[in-house]
Parts: C-alpha cells; sequence; structure tokens
C-alpha cells in the first residue's frame, strides 16, 4: 500500500510539473522545455505501473478500487506540501521513490 | 427552508428573465398544452422557478421510469428480460440527474415542461410499439 | 435559466447542496463511522474480553461447539464467528425457534470467552452499528420515510456531484491549487481539492447509495414490467442465496468442525477463516459452510466451502456465472459497504468519507463567508435565511461531531440496568445535537464558533479518562494487554480532540486579530488560517 501511494505521489508530482504555473513554485532554476514534455507521458506510465501493481496484488476489482485510495492520499498529500512546502516536493518525491524501489527489490 | 429559499430566489431572480418578455408569450400561437402552461406562469418571478422545480422534481421522475422501460424494451432481444429491465433500471438514476440539469438550464420553464412532457409521451408511444412488433407482452 | 449553462449550474449546484447539505454531512459523517462499526461495538461494550493471542482456530471452533452443544443442542442452524482484526471476539448465533405470533425466531448471539467457555453478558447498546445504520435508517422516523428522505437527499447529492464537475472551470489546470493565504478562495480551493481528489469516491458512494434502493425508488417501473413471481426470481438472479438442505429429521452424530476445518484448510490453501454456518445440525443432512473475508468485489465462489458435516467430504458447488449487470450491482454493494477492505485499505475509506464530510462543511462555509461582506453590512443585520445557514453550520459540523462523542459518553455514564438503555444513549445524542443547534442563535457567529470548538476539544479529550475512570478496557490497559483496536480508538478520541483544540486555538487568534486591525490584506491571512484549520480539524474527525 505505501509502495502504490509513493507511486502515485511521484506520478502526481510529474503531472503538477508539467504545469508551468506550479513548476515555478517548486524548482528553483529553469527545466529545458524538452525535458518538460516527458513528464507528462511518464506520469502516465508510472500510473500504468502502479495499476499492474495493484492489480497483481489484490485482483481486477479490489485492486482498481485500493489504486484509487491510493491517488487520493497522494494528491492531498502533494496538495498540502504545495501550499505549504512547495519547496520540498522533488526531494520528497525522489526519497519515496528510492524507498519503494528498496522495498520493490527487497520484498 | 422553502421560504428562505423563495426570498433569496426572488432576489436573484429580479436579475433573471426580462419580465416583459412574459407577455410576449400569450401573444404566441401553441398548443393546447402551451397555452395552459402560459397560464401557469404567473408574472411574479418566483414561479418560473417553482415550475422548473417541479418539472425536474415529477417530471423528471416520470422521464426515468418511461425511459427505463424503453431501454428495456429496446434491449430485450439483445439480452434476456431479467438483464434488460436490470440495465433499464441501473441507468434511471442518470436520466433523471440529466433529465433534472437540463431543466434548469433551457432558457424558459415553458419549454422545460413542453420538451419533458414530449419525451415522456415518446418513450410511452415507443416502448408500446415495439412491444407491438416484437409481440411480446409487457 | 441563467446567460449560459455554467451560470445556471452554478445556480443550481448551490441551492442544491445548501437544501440538503446538513443531512448529507450527517449520512456522511455517520456513513464514515460506519466504515469502523465493528471495532466502535468492541469499545461500547467493555465487558468483553481483551483479544487473546496465540489460540488457533481449531481451539476456538472447539470451544464454541462446546458451548453450542450445551446451550442450542435441538437447534438446527447455528452459527460461529471467529475473533478478526475487527471484532476480536469469538461469537456463536443461533436462531432461536419463532415464538407464537412471530414468523421466524429471533437471532441470537453472543460473545464466548476463550477462557472460561461461557458466554459474555455486555450492556445494553446499540454500538457502532446503531450508529452507522443511522446513515440510511434515520433514527426516530419510519423505515419508508427514512428511505425516501435518504433518497431524495442522496439524488440531490448526485446532481451536486455531476453540476461540481461541470461547473469546476479548470479543473485539470487547478487541479494542484490550493491558495490558502486567500481568503474566500481559499475557501472554494478546499471545496474544490477535496472534492475533486476523491471524485471517484464521491460519485461512486452516491450512485451505490441510490442503488441500495433500487427497487423501492423505481417501484413503478419494475412493478409494470413484471410480475411478482418475476421480480422474485430476478432479485435472486442478482443477489443469489446458498442452497442448503433442510433436517431430514433423523439425528446422526456430526464430526468435530474443527476437523472438517482441515478439509477446507486443504482447498484454501491458508488458514483464513472468518465464519462457519452449520445447517441443519445433528443430522443425517448436516452441512458445514466455511466462508472467508472477501477476496473479490463481485463475487468469488472459492470464498464459501461447503462441507458434508457427516462424511467430511467436500460438496462441490457449481459456480455460478454472474449476469454482467448482476457484477455491476454487487460490485457497487462491495465498494460502498468496504467490507472487503483490510486494515490500511479501511483506514483509506474511513479518511475519504472524512474527505466526503468535509467536503460538503467546505461548501456550507463557504456558502455563508462569500455573503458575508454584504450581509454584515446591511442596516438591520444579515438576513434570517443568512443566520439561518451559519446557526445550522455550526451546530452541525462542529455540533454533530460533539452529539456523536455523548453518545459515547452516554455509553460509559448510564446506568447499566437503565430501561431502554440503547434507546437512551441515542437520545442523549440527538437531544445534544439539538441543544448545539439551538445554541448559535443565542450568541455572535464567531463566539459561537469558538465557544463549540473549544466544548468539541474538551468533550474529546476527557473521553478516554472516563474511559479510565469507568472500565478496565482504557488505554493504558489495551497497550499493556496489546489490544491495538482498543488503544487505536481512544488514542483516535485524543486526536481528534487536539485537533478541535488546535482549531479553537486558532480560531481565537484570528478573531483577536480581526479587531486588532481592519486592513484588508492581514483579515485575509487571518481568515485563512481560520479556514486552514478548521478543515484539517473537519479531516481528522472522529473514531
Amino acid at each position: 500500500m505505501f509502495v502504490l501511494t509513493s507511486l502515485s505521489f511521484s506520478a502526481m508530482v510529474l503531472f503538477c510539473l508539467a504545469m508551468d504555473k506550479h513548476r515555478k513554485q517548486v524548482l528553483a532554476q529553469k527545466t529545458p522545455t524538452i525535458m518538460v514534455r516527458f513528464f507528462r507521458p511518464t506520469a502516465w506510465l508510472i500510473l500504468l505501473f502502479t495499476t499492474y501493481l495493484s492489480v497483481g496484488q489484490f485482483g481486477w476489482s479490489i485492486g482498481i478500487a485500493v489504486l484509487f485510495g491510493a491517488l487520493t492520499i497522494a494528491s492531498l498529500l502533494l496538495i498540502l506540501l504545495l501550499t505549504y512546502r512547495a519547496k520540498i516536493v522533488p526531494q520528497v518525491a525522489v526519497a519515496l521513490s528510492l524507498l519503494v524501489s528498496l522495498s520493490l527489490f527487497s520484498g | 427552508m422553502c421560504c428562505i429559499m423563495f426570498t433569496s430566489i426572488e432576489r436573484e431572480c429580479s436579475s433573471l428573465a426580462n419580465p416583459i418578455a412574459i407577455p410576449s408569450l400569450k401573444k404566441q400561437h401553441g398548443t393546447i398544452v402551451s397555452n395552459l402552461i402560459d397560464y401557469v406562469n404567473f408574472s411574479n418571478p418566483r414561479w418560473p422557478v417553482f415550475s422548473r422545480v417541479l418539472a425536474a422534481t415529477f417530471g423528471g421522475y416520470a422521464l426515468a421510469i418511461t425511459s427505463s422501460l424503453l431501454i428495456s424494451q429496446l434491449l430485450l432481444h439483445v439480452t434476456g428480460k431479467y438483464q434488460a429491465i436490470h440495465i433499464g433500471l441501473i441507468v434511471t438514476f442518470l436520466v433523471y440527474a440529466c433529465a433534472a440539469m437540463w431543466v434548469f438550464s433551457v432558457k424558459t420553464a415553458k419549454k422545460a415542461w413542453i420538451v419533458l412532457l414530449n419525451s415522456i409521451f415518446f418513450c410511452l408511444a415507443m416502448t408500446w410499439l415495439l412491444g407491438k412488433i416484437t409481440g411480446v407482452a409487457n | 435559466m441563467k446567460d449560459n449553462f455554467r451560470q445556471s449550474m452554478k445556480w443550481f449546484h448551490t441551492w442544491v447542496g445548501l437544501i440538503v447539505g446538513w443531512i448529507l454531512f450527517f449520512m456522511f459523517l455517520t456513513g464514515t463511522l460506519g466504515y469502523f462499526y465493528q471495532e466502535i461495538t468492541r469499545w461500547m461494550e467493555p465487558e468483553r474480553p481483551f483479544i487473546e493471542h496465540n489460540i488457533s482456530n481449531e481451539q476456538l471452533l472447539d470451544i464454541a461447539q462446546v458451548y453450542l452443544s450445551k446451550h442450542a443442542q435441538d437447534i438446527e442452524q447455528w452459527d460461529i464467528m471467529l475473533p478478526n482484526a475487527r471484532d476480536q471476539n469469538l461469537r456463536v448465533g443461533w436462531r432461536k425457534p419463532a415464538e407464537p405470533g412471530e414468523k421466524r425466531g429471533k437471532y441470537q448471539k453472543t460473545v464466548i470467552d476463550v477462557n472460561t467457555g461461557d458466554s459474555i453478558e455486555s450492556r445494553a447498546t446499540g454500538g457502532g452499528r446503531l450508529l452507522y445504520r443511522m446513515h440510511y435508517r434515520l433514527h426516530y422516523l419510519s423505515t419508508k420515510i427514512s428511505y425516501w428522505i435518504v433518497g431524495f437527499c442522496s439524488m440531490l447529492m448526485l446532481l451536486a456531484v455531476i453540476t461540481g464537475v461541470v461547473i469546476h472551470k479548470k479543473i485539470f489546470t487547478d487541479f494542484f491549487t490550493f491558495r490558502a493565504k486567500k481568503g474566500l478562495l481559499g475557501w472554494l480551493d478546499i471545496h474544490n481539492v477535496l472534492s475533486v481528489i476523491a471524485l471517484p469516491f464521491h460519485f461512486m458512494i452516491t450512485y451505490s447509495g441510490l442503488l441500495f434502493f433500487l427497487f423501492t425508488y423505481m417501484a413503478l417501473s419494475s412493478n409494470l414490467q413484471m410480475s411478482d413471481e418475476e421480480y422474485s426470481e430476478m432479485r435472486k438472479e442478482i443477489f443469489p442465496r446458498t442452497i442448503h438442505l433442510d433436517s431430514a429429521k433423523q439425528p446422526r452424530d456430526m464430526l468435530e468442525i474443527s476437523n472438517l476445518y482441515q478439509q477446507v484448510k486443504k482447498t484454501w490453501g491458508a488458514d483464513q477463516l472468518s465464519y462457519v454456518e452449520v445447517f441443519a445440525a445433528n443430522d443425517i443432512n448436516a452441512q458445514a459452510r466455511f466462508v472467508r473475508h472477501e477476496t473479490d468485489i463481485t463475487y468469488n465462489p472459492a470464498d464459501a466451502v461447503m462441507v458434508n458435516a457427516i462424511t467430511g467430504k467436500l460438496i462441490l458447488q457449481i459456480p455460478k456465472a454472474y449476469t454482467v449487470t448482476g457484477m455491476i450491482h454487487n460490485g457497487f454493494f462491495s465498494l460502498h459497504e468496504g467490507q472487503f477492505a483490510g486494515p490500511i485499505a479501511r483506514w483509506i475509506y474511513f479518511f475519504t468519507g472524512l474527505i466526503g464530510a468535509a467536503m460538503i462543511a467546505s461548501g456550507l462555509i463557504l456558502w455563508t463567508t462569500k455573503r458575508k461582506p454584504k450581509q454584515v453590512k446591511q442596516l438591520n443585520g444579515p438576513d434570517f435565511g443568512y443566520r439561518l445557514v451559519e446557526q445550522l453550520n455550526i451546530g452541525t459540523i462542529v455540533g454533530l461531531p460533539i452529539a456523536i462523542a455523548m453518545y459515547f459518553y452516554a455509553n460509559r455514564l448510564l446506568p447499566l440496568d437503565m430501561v431502554n438503555r440503547v434507546n437512551w444513549e441515542v437520545n442523549v445524542m440527538f437531544i445534544s445535537w439539538a441543544i448545539l443547534l439551538l445554541y448559535p442563535a443565542f450568541r455572535p457567529a464567531a463566539k459561537a464558533w469558538r465557544e463549540q470548538l473549544q466544548l468539541a476539544a474538551l468533550v474529546y479529550m476527557t473521553l478516554p479518562l472516563i474511559n479510565i475512570l469507568t472500565t478496565d478496557k482504557h488505554i493504558i490497559n489495551s497497550v499493556l494487554q496489546q489490544d491495538w483496536a482498543l488503544f487505536t480508538f481512544d488514542l483516535t478520541l485524543l486526536v481528534i480532540g487536539v485537533c478541535f483544540a488546535f482549531s479553537a486555538y486558532k480560531y481565537k487568534a484570528l478573531t483577536l486579530n480581526k479587531k486588532v486591525t481592519k486592513r484588508r490584506v492581514k483579515q485575509r491571512e487571518v481568515t485563512t488560517d481560520e479556514g486552514l484549520f478548521t478543515v484539517r480539524q473537519m479531516n481528522k474527525e472522529n473514531a
């Protein structure tokens, strides 16, 4: 469940960064436009992967429901962070992704 | 609750549809139905809203029911009888919701009523017709 | 009706939300509590023992069977419910033979103490179940009227959800926007954020809620199309019942239930038992049905295994082919009730339900906040409508949580042998809610908000203390016995109390600030803090 939420968080961060308005809030430096173009597709890929994990663990019916739950929590977390601590969003995303990769490869 | 609703609606409606439009409605040649509705829609700006509320609540419900009849009749030979009825029933709430939303977005309350009543009769007629054609008693 | 579609829908959305907002808040709050109703019931029956660790399922089945053979020898159909993560005591149940004048006998359930093998008598209480039943079966009203009122409110909720999406102009671009420091916009943003992040849930919960009474609300349609027999056949198709044999009135000894369970364990490949139903007990036709936790929202036939209780062999049940519409219908029910949810998914359900309640609350607060500047400038003070909405807001958004806490207080403090104790626990809840609804009429709005928030904080933080004083199932003992469900309940009460206290403190700070300075900018900053923290408090309400 933690894995699903963290992956959803990363996907949401990428969606968020794809928008100019929020990118200015979060990132100090400007990123090249070409890189930005990849944010959305990558985000969708991560979501697809998260769906795959969820369905694999819980089956089709419950898996989809759990996925929406993870997306809700991740979105809320991101929105609160954006409002109060926008600068740490990339760090949080990276940290969560690392933790997720570790847990995926170990257990 | 209703008193607050109507006092506030009155304030909002006074900025709504031009009251001058109302007498012009009387000039229209219309069906019996349309004349009847003219008679009911007094010039007080509260009435169109109340009329819409009635249309959305009862008319919408009637449309939901009749559309479920039509849907099940349409699907009768595609799926089994119970499935067809079931599908028709599950969709009723969506039909009701859409009908209610639509009633509050059309230009006049009169138009809402006319189209609603026409749709209801259409659904009933089609259901009956399809029933006769396919030879199934419903 | 207005100039364009979007504006008409905005008007519509506001009215639809306003008319039933408070009832919907009540439904959302009690329904959300319902996700933990077994845990709440357990807390409200402190006579039940702490959880026993380290007892195998087989031992539990044996203990239960011994009790049943002593107290229910002649009963044909009985059930054993094993302790699970939520309801951590062993239970047995059976249906008593019908009294003269009854169609069927009353179903009787008791908790069994695994150490002594005896039943436990708990205090008369409605528990969490009564609390969550209120959300579709409004208390004090007849079943029929409740169903129609609830249906009306749910229909308006559906309209609110759909129109909400339609009028949200920048639903994707503003997905992550929360302008906390901008007053009215802040409240609008909160309302939008809470609605959008859980939009699938809101739509699902509303539509599935309507589907629950589909055949009641659309009775006209089904009656026109089907006869009564066809209707019952259709219902059997959508909601199949398990077939079991009746007693043949030929006594025969059954095998031990724990023995039969070994067969079932082989089929499932795991020790996953939830409960056992025995049909035609001690008879030649005796069967036992072993059921585990749901693994599929629609239906997984392997979740229930039927065993012949005399021979111990599995009775093969042909898996029923579900119709697509049956799957959809049952799927909606399972999603709404969340019975399938394990502990983490259950907390997410709870949290999302609170988001729903907070969405409604923020919408109601948004309505008053938007109209406040104009209303307070009026010569004779604010309109009746505005004041009524504000009063209902205070009394419901803060008042209802306090009333629910009063329900818990009543559970602990009402005398155990009181007549109609169950009814009186609920009466206490509604009486306190009524008082809290009337009280803001006599206070200026800001003071009323602050005082009720403070009261809520006091009430929630003191409840675990009352628990320590009145029972032995309090927070300290729960930790010692490692009974985490009970511990979490008390802990959640404390957390809620702290959230309310924080909100009350922040609200006080901002109202004082308002008096000191009339600068527009400061005012906005200050209203936003109130907005934020009240939302935080709403987001962590209740257990």
